[in-house]
């Protein structure tokens, strides 16, 4: 059964508005930029750069928003991006790990609450009396 | 709850399954799968990168590559139920800082 239902493989590939694909770009963007930062500029003696970079070709990004993302890293500049862990647990069993880039942790963690806040009660409105509450926890281990 | 991994899709047409596996495995994999279009290769967190190098010798490109949270017991939901946590999914991942969303649920109305 492996493999069969996650998400992060099928979301890039799933047709989307262009609204979207650059929020999806920007998102890549960033992750280029911040493996640029942490090791050589070079994607060839860089792996996490590569794999990066890859995953940006695969959704169309073009090429100049893939060398700005790399220039980026460079001007190292007022932004410091951390990498934070969420994890949460809901009704019916379900856990959620959510990965984040950012350079406020106190934005990313109230905004990803008032998402699973407002959306999920949607989610248990028809069994409202199961007062089931998503919760959240913060790993704020560093990546690498 | 989870497993940090590796995890590795190569095109079917590219490669023959056991030559694939036979490198795989060899590099340090901890899991080959036959998936429906692609070839899926598990690896443990750390080996990802080396065993990427030691595939990219012979494959140019993947189909997908990234290092992920899997879970190790799958929920099952039900149909109206996961529509809504694909919402949740969909509306977290619309937000900027956001780079990863990983569930232990299964998601009917992706298969």
């Amino acid at each position: 059964m492996a493999g069969h239902s996650h998400w992060a493989g099928i979301k890039h590939k799933k047709g989307r508005a262009d609204k979207e694909r650059s929020k999806i770009f920007s998102k890549l963007s960033r992750e280029i930029t911040v493996a640029a930062k942490l090791g050589d500029k070079d994607p060839d003696m860089n792996p996490r750069l590569r794999t990066a970079i890859q995953a940006a070709k695969q959704a169309n990004m073009p090429k100049d928003n893939i060398s700005r993302a790399i220039s980026k890293s460079e001007m190292g500049g007022d932004k410091n991006y951390e990498s934070l862990r969420y994890e949460g647990f809901g009704p019916s069993n379900i856990a959620l790990i959510i990965e984040t880039l950012t350079d406020n942790k106190n934005r990313s963690a109230s905004s990803i609450r008032t998402v699973l806040q407002k959306k999920w009660r949607k989610i248990r409105r028809n069994r409202i009396n199961y007062p089931y509450v998503f919760q959240l926890w913060c790993n704020s281990r560093r990546k690498k | 709850m989870f497993s940090n991994c590796g995890v590795i899709h190569v095109e079917k047409n590219k490669i023959k399954e056991e030559e694939l596996f036979e490198i795989a495995i060899n590099a340090g994999a901890k899991d080959c799968i036959n998936l429906k279009n692609a070839f899926e290769i598990i690896t443990e967190k750390e080996d990802f990168y080396k065993i990427k190098t030691e595939l990219e010798k012979k494959i140019e490109t993947f189909n997908y590559s990234s290092i992920e949270w899997r879970p190790l017991n799958h929920v099952d939901l039900a149909e109206d139920k996961s529509e809504k946590l694909l919402e949740v999914l969909n509306a977290l991942e619309e937000l900027d800082d956001v780079q990863n969303v990983f569930t232990n649920a299964n998601l009917k109305n992706l298969h």
